[in-house]
């Protein structure tokens, strides 16, 4: 997994910067257009029959799942500024809970899905 | 008429002292006196054994660099009118082992400019070993790297930054930015040996984009972007690499 000659960082600055751009332009265009869509933030029932209608909740867990690998990268990195240096341990801790939070998001669309179809 | 302004520098005589101390100056100065003005005319009339670095007095050598008041900074290109009314601490550069007084052990960032190759290596089969000739260059071309070619090697980046601070290993601002400035250059041919530093943990990805090497930079050279835009370079090789690999 660690190799000396090259870094894996790539994926994970990718998806650091991928859940960036998320955060930052994506979410809030995505709120403003569901509360365009539903009139009110307050109107939990229709906001609730958007987000959680296929597509839109595929969407909706994508941008979940990009957060969740960018706070953890942070996590990551942030600790070695704390002189907490990392190694494999931490590397495998802390992007292993980005995946597994990310297989859960997964699971929860599919479950969603499948309660939506039959 | 001359204004007065106290100057404390951090001393250290290995031959004598255990540790480092503070030795405190008055100074008179003008408009116009820089710290390295400020520190030579120390030396010259209260403090002959004040031992730092100097030559060119116009920010080009990179040899002056101290901590000012905690900042990294050059001191022929920081004037004491700028501290009016207040105090001055004179330390040495940060991150690098000190060797006396002012005088610090710029070795590890030397071995590191040396590693990274920072020359152009022509481009294989175009020249003929001992044959001189133009290598032509447009303008757009130069503008791609020069503003990092105006790098003058005089780590202060290296003592603004935290990385560098945390691990020695970290290839560091100007290294990175000089193998950026080689790489994007037209006539150099070295980019494949040297992504090699940069794809490691220890090159650009030791960086967590603090910027505050751009901040400090004397030259306005910006490491930072140029790190930047290494992560960007590195990150298509890694995707090439591996489709290389499956190719093999």
């Amino acid at each position: 997994m660690f190799r000396k000659d090259r870094s894996d960082e790539p994926i994970y600055w990718g998806l650091f910067g991928a859940g960036g751009m998320v955060v930052a332009i994506a979410l809030p265009v995505i709120i403003l257009a569901t509360m365009g869509l539903t009139h009110s933030l307050t109107d939990t029932v229709m906001f609730g029959e958007i987000i959680l209608s296929p597509l839109p909740s595929l969407v909706f867990i994508s941008l979940m799942i990009l957060c969740t690998w960018h706070a953890l990268h942070r996590v990551y990195h942030t600790l070695h500024d704390l002189n907490v240096h990392v190694g494999t341990l931490h590397h495998l801790v802390i992007y292993g809970l980005a995946a597994l939070i990310s297989l859960a998001f997964i699971v929860c669309w599919a479950i969603l899905v499948f309660k939506n179809i039959f | 008429m001359a204004d007065k302004i106290k100057i404390t520098v951090q001393r250290y005589r290995p031959e004598q002292d255990r540790e480092p101390w503070d030795q405190s100056f008055e100074v008179e100065y003008t408009r116009e006196t820089s710290l390295l003005e400020a520190l030579n005319s120390i030396k010259d009339t209260q403090e002959p054994t004040l031992s730092f670095r100097w030559s060119c007095r116009m920010a080009i050598c990179g040899s002056c660099g101290m901590m000012v008041n905690g900042v990294p900074k050059l001191a022929c290109k920081t004037f004491l009118r700028d501290y009016a009314g207040q105090e001055m601490r004179i330390e040495p550069l940060a991150n690098f082992p000190v060797e006396r007084d002012l005088v610090v052990d710029l070795s590890d960032f030397i071995e590191k400019l040396e590693r990274i190759k920072p020359y152009i290596i022509p481009k294989k089969g175009e020249s003929q070993p001992g044959e001189q000739r133009e290598y032509i260059q447009t303008p757009a071309q130069l503008e791609k790297y020069r503003q990092f070619s105006m790098c003058i090697n005089c780590g202060i980046c290296y003592a603004a930054c935290p990385q560098y601070k945390l691990n020695k290993e970290f290839l560091g601002p100007a290294a990175l930015t000089l193998i950026y400035r080689y790489n994007e250059d037209s006539r150099d041919g070295g980019k494949e040996e040297r992504m090699k530093l940069v794809n490691q943990d220890t090159g650009v990805w030791s960086c967590s984009f603090v910027g505050y090497c751009s901040e400090c930079c004397p030259k306005g050279v910006d490491p930072a972007s140029a790190i930047q835009l290494g992560k960007v370079e590195s990150a298509k090789d890694y995707l090439i690499s591996m489709f290389k690999k499956k190719g093999e």
